[in-house]
């Protein structure tokens, strides 16, 4: 694979906002099915590094202009921890891209970015990540409030930046939307793994409450973890393999890759919209992955007993081989 | 929602608290509902035994009541003249307090001496017979119904009777109204007692006790299967087992008591106790498919999971605590009959030590419907299993070790052996009646019926006992299915599919039973009527399987169909389906078929040198018959082990056979010569067969194939009374068929011909022109066979018109050849045309070859 350093035209001009706040981090998250549905979410939204089992069929295009070509590299580079990509390495750029905002998606259910301009060159941008807490909206700007503890830290009390200046993505509506996503990591967060935190008390203390039922604990913890993830289908890690049947097994994996395919979807979408808003005259198409159209009548076929499940898993699939 | 706010809850301590007392007095409701609707239930029995009772006595009890009902239509007119002076005169009149105190005393008194004698009578009855029997069976004669109703309603007349009194010794006047309700209740008391007491003298025989455990057995099967009143609820469950277990080890002992030689009851009365818990079985194993395999009803074993193959919670949970995985529960579905079906074997072994042969029958026809049952349920392994097990209790007993061959076999025995061994036929018919509505369609309108959230459904759609652990792992996933997703999200096909796996897995049990076990079955008690040398008993047993596989030969197709029918769609990859060579069974039904065909052919020649009485089945003659029937069949096939096997054997016995017909002298020649006629069958038979393997022979191009019927015969002629033989064998031919009337068993020897016929339609033919004259006359043009052997050429020239007959083969192709045969007379029918017959085609085939050249 060809990589080269992409020279950057012009010298940035500096964010003015905040890109997290320390004092508000929160611990890391301990419950186990929240961090494995984080993990499961935004792993492999886009082909890990561009490779893709089927690869002769899987490709990346950028219809653009060459005068726009370096714009479009630039704000692309900018959303990537490296700026080792070019051109010639575009479909490994753009997976890095999905996948990364994917990440963010996936750890709080919305993106949000500054467009910063060149110093010299008006009409080139960046993109800036930063945290999505105490910002808030009014008369078509976004404020920031840093927290007291933070304020050494970045200078500043507050920041204003025109609305304008934003670039904001989030889970897309057909998955529940920002709030949708929140409130499923909320729940799956809200409740510890594997026993509840008394009963841990009190085996530390070599007691085993009569009242408490494994079994049932269990079934309740299966139901209420795969209930609340129905919407993307996550599969929880086939630990359910023992209470649903392969068939409703099979079922939850091909969700899950509809689920995923909309988010790739979605955001390639919202990169073209972005363009478009920055009077950019480019479009990113893929071609070779399973759509979510794809996925969803992949998924009735094999309802219909017409396709067998390796079939509709081989077809539906980036990451489980045949 | 709900299911959010149980788990938020499930947090908490004192909530998980509160569930648990919830669920205690949950139970403890239930609990004291359910002995509500017990005692309601018992009274109701109890009430239905008084009216047992009342309906015994009906006819005193009507006649009672008429006489008081006469004098009551007749009352007004005594009791307005009951102060008149003609009243007075027989002294009537209203009783006066003394009166009416004696009258209600002597009621009482009666009473106490009634309730008294009955007590006593009990005693005396357990004093004799229940001294030194276990509590448990003491207790039976205490709770028994008739008797405590009886006494209760004394009880309760007595009672009413010192109230009455007690009401006219404070100081109340005589209640009129109450003379004739106590006279009548008085009655009842009295006739009822006579009755009672005459009941009480079959307590003596306990087995009488039984038929109130096996109500309180239904009882408890009514309970625990579904519908029953907390049928699911595993505390009531165990209950009921528990209550089960008391009362099967009731049933043992007094089935114990019962096979006690000094009680003398180990004849009908044990034989009673057996019938009816083999009706209850029958009940049972009808009822098991609604049951739930993991019911506490059964007994209950510990297995040990794999930590490996446990959840995290459960694996964590021991870690934690350092107790290890906690051992699961498995159920022995067979707990019931494994403790009922061993009273009946004791039952029936007593039975036929003491040769009580009715008894043994009438077991065995019972035992035989409760093995259909199992069959019926298509619990076909477990079927064949109690099969084998019945065979062997009886074989110990029936096929007692003798030195010398038995000539003579009690008729009884044969009877008793036809029945065991028609239990594998009848095994298969049942299966065969219920497995037509098991097919995929029968199970999709099944699954159609079933509603995933209700316990209950599973258990009333209708499908077999081995159905339900799919049923019962597949139920919760799809209700938590239907949770998660709001409705069902695997499709009806994948459901049949995993329905249909267990069906087709027990299709092949079934199919390998019928084919592999049975042999296994039969072979066993072959062999050891062999070694014990019993030739009846062999051959019941050989003709009666010969039966089955008869029987199982003319359903192999159906079964062909269902196997098909199960496995024509398989849509999910990796399922394990099991796998079935139908063609292997088969060729092995068709081994045991020459196995057995070779068992007849000796058993004819044993058989045949012992005498038979009139009221046993020919044997010989059968096996004789079935071995021609196959030998000739196995050279139409040219199947030459099985005609070298059979046929050495076949002719041996057909001229035994004809020698044992031959030799009853009738009295009158024309009956003799008649004898004489219908003895020549078998040979003539013998003829047939011998002739028709020389046309076959030539037909099939198989020189071999004749070999063993030539060296047969070479063999028996070939002894020093060879010509004698001969000529005698000619003699016996012309006669036979010398009269105008058609020979015995001709019809036989005649299909036989047209079997051969139908065969020699396969000869290659071509066309003759024989010019325009001719086929104007023809409507089809005529053709000739082509074939090497004139001998063929011959017998299929003219398919529809033939003439000639194996007897005429073995004349022209074999006795001719012999030089002491040339010359013998075979009789008018016998004529020597047939031989220039074949000399002529022999001459025009050269003719042909030597035109061709």
């Amino acid at each position: 694979m060809k990589n080269h350093k992409y020279e950057s035209p012009n010298p940035l001009k500096n964010p003015r906002v905040a890109r997290h706040f320390r004092s508000l981090s929160r611990e890391i998250d301990t419950n186990l099915s929240a961090h494995m549905f984080f993990q499961d979410v935004h792993i492999a939204v886009m082909p890990i590094g561009g490779r893709f089992s089927q690869e002769q069929d899987f490709s990346v295009e950028i219809q653009v202009s060459s005068e726009h070509e370096s714009q479009v590299i630039a704000i692309l580079q900018s959303l990537t921890d490296s700026d080792l990509f070019g051109k010639s390495d575009f479909k490994q750029l753009l997976s890095d891209v999905v996948n990364k905002i994917a990440l963010y998606l996936a750890s709080g259910g919305r993106s949000i970015y500054e467009i910063i301009r060149d110093k010299e060159n008006e009409n080139a941008w960046r993109l800036y990540s930063f945290t999505d807490k105490r910002l808030f909206r009014a008369f078509g700007k976004c404020i920031q409030i840093i927290p007291k503890a933070d304020r050494h830290l970045w200078e500043k009390s507050y920041v204003i930046i025109p609305k304008e200046d934003i670039w904001e993505i989030a889970m897309p509506e057909v998955l529940g939307g920002f709030r949708g996503y929140r409130s499923i990591f909320k729940k799956l967060s809200r409740f510890s793994q594997i026993v509840p935190s008394f009963l841990m008390d009190e085996m530390s203390q070599q007691k085993w409450p009569t009242y408490f039922n494994v079994k049932n604990y269990e079934k309740e913890k299966n139901l209420f973890v795969a209930k609340t993830t129905a919407r993307w289908g996550w599969h929880m890690r086939s630990s359910g393999l023992r209470i649903w049947t392969e068939f409703y097994g099979m079922y939850r994996f091909i969700t899950f890759d509809w689920a995923k395919a909309c988010l790739r979807e979605h955001i390639i979408k919202e990169l073209n919209q972005l363009f478009r808003r920055l009077q950019i005259d480019a479009e990113i198409v893929v071609k070779g992955l399973p759509t979510a159209r794809e996925i969803l009548k992949t998924r009735q076929q094999m309802c219909e007993g017409k396709i067998t499940f390796n079939e509709a898993s081989k077809r539906c699939s980036m990451s489980r081989v045949e | 929602m709900i299911t959010t706010l149980f788990r938020f809850l499930a947090q908490n301590k004192t909530f998980l608290k509160a569930k648990s007392i919830f669920s205690h007095i949950r139970f403890d409701i239930y609990r004291r509902l359910f002995k509500l609707r017990y005692n309601t239930a018992e009274r109701i029995t109890t009430t239905k035994s008084l009216l047992f009772l009342l309906w015994g006595i009906k006819g005193q009890f009507v006649l009672a009541i008429l006489i008081p009902i006469v004098l009551e239509f007749t009352n007004p007119f005594f009791v307005s003249s009951l102060s008149s002076t003609w009243f007075k005169k027989f002294g009537v009149t209203v009783p006066d307090g003394s009166d009416y105190i004696t009258f209600l005393a002597s009621v009482i008194g009666v009473g106490g001496v009634f309730i008294g004698l009955y007590y006593a009578a009990i005693i005396s009855v357990c004093g004799a017979n229940y001294a030194k029997v276990p509590n448990n069976i003491r207790e039976l004669l205490a709770k028994e119904q008739e008797g405590n109703a009886y006494m209760r309603n004394l009880a309760l007349l007595t009672f009413f009777s010192v109230c009455l009194l007690a009401i006219h010794i404070v100081g109340r006047k005589p209640l009129i109204l109450a003379i004739p309700l106590v006279l009548v209740g008085v009655g009842y008391m009295i006739l009822g007692f006579v009755r009672l007491c005459a009941r009480t003298f079959r307590l003596f025989d306990p087995t009488i006790l039984s038929g109130t455990i096996i109500k309180r057995l239904q009882q408890s099967l009514r309970q625990i299967q579904v519908g029953g009143y907390q049928w699911i609820d595993p505390t009531f469950q165990a209950h009921f087992h528990k209550v089960a277990q008391d009362d099967i080890d009731r049933l043992i002992a007094v089935s114990n008591l019962a096979a006690d030689e000094e009680m003398h009851l180990s004849g009908k009365p044990f034989a009673n106790l057996c019938k009816n818990l083999l009706i209850f079985l029958r009940r049972y194993e009808k009822v098991k498919k609604s049951i739930p395999t993991n019911s506490l009803w059964y007994e209950q074993r510990n297995v040990h999971p794999d930590w490996y193959r446990t959840s995290d919670t459960e694996t964590s949970v021991a870690y934690e605590t350092a107790s290890g995985l906690r051992p699961k529960l498995e159920s022995d579905p067979k707990w019931v009959e494994s403790a009922i079906l061993p009273i009946v074997k004791l039952c029936l072994e007593i039975s036929i030590k003491e040769k009580r042969y009715a008894i043994v029958k009438e077991l065995l026809i019972y035992l035989d419907i409760y093995v259909q049952r199992l069959a019926e349920e298509h619990q076909v392994e477990y079927a064949f299993s109690q099969i084998g097990e019945i065979f062997s209790w009886c074989e110990k007993i029936i096929f007692v070790k003798e030195e010398n061959l038995v000539a003579k076999e009690p008729l009884e025995h044969m009877q008793i052996c036809e029945l065991l061994a028609m239990m594998p036929s009848n095994a298969l018919l049942a299966y065969m009646l219920s497995i037509e509505h098991y097919g995929q369609e029968a199970i999709r309108l099944r699954i159609s019926h079933i509603k995933w959230k209700s316990e209950k459904s599973i258990y009333k759609a209708g499908f077999a006992l081995h159905i339900l652990p799919q049923l019962e792992w597949m139920r919760p996933i799809l209700e938590f299915e239907e949770k998660v997703e709001g409705g069902l999200v695997s499709p009806p096909w994948y459901l049949q599919e995993l329905i249909t796996q267990q069906e087709v897995e027990n299709f092949r049990t079934a199919m390998i039973c019928f084919c592999e076990k049975v042999s296994d079955i039969y072979k066993q008690i072959i062999d050891a009527e062999s070694s014990t040398h019993h030739p009846w008993l062999k051959a019941v047993i050989i003709s009666t399987e010969s039966e089955y596989w008869n029987k199982f030969n003319y359903h192999i197709n159906t079964l062909n169909k269902i196997w098909d029918d199960l496995n024509s769609d398989q849509r999910v990859e990796g399922l394990p389906w099991p796998s079935l060579d139908i063609d292997e069974l088969m060729k092995k039904c068709r081994q045991r078929d020459k196995e057995l065909l070779e068992l007849m052919s000796e058993e004819k020649a044993i058989l045949s040198l012992i005498s038979r009485p009139e009221s046993f089945p020919d044997f010989a003659g059968q096996f004789l018959h079935t071995v021609g029937e196959a030998l000739f069949f196995a050279m139409c096939d040219n199947e030459f082990e099985m005609v070298e096997t059979l046929f050495q054997r076949y002719l041996g016995c057909s001229l035994l056979q004809f020698e044992k017909l031959r030799s009853k002298d009738l009295g009158t020649d024309w009956q003799n010569l008649n004898n004489l006629k219908i003895a020549a069958a078998p040979l003539l038979d013998l003829m047939d067969i011998s002739g028709y393997v020389y046309l076959l022979s030539d037909y099939h191009d198989a020189p071999l194939l004749k070999e063993p019927i030539v060296k047969a015969w070479d063999t028996y002629l070939s002894e020093a009374l060879g010509s004698q033989r001969l000529q005698y064998i000619a003699g016996i031919v012309s006669l036979s068929e010398s009269g105008i009337e058609i020979e015995h068993r001709s019809t036989l020897r005649h299909r036989w011909k047209r079997i051969i016929q139908e065969q020699l339609r396969d000869v290659k033919r071509e066309e003759v022109d024989y010019g325009t004259r001719v086929s104007y006359i023809l409507s089809e043009p005529k053709t000739v066979p082509v074939h090497d052997s004139p001998l063929v050429r011959l017998f299929a020239r003219n398919l529809d018109f033939l003439f000639y007959d194996g007897i005429d083969i073995f004349i022209a192709k074999y006795i001719r050849q012999r030089e002491d045969g040339e010359n013998l007379d075979f009789g008018s029918k016998r004529r020597r045309e047939f031989e220039e017959q074949i000399k002529r085609e022999e001459n025009r085939g050269a003719t042909d070859e030597e035109s061709q050249i």
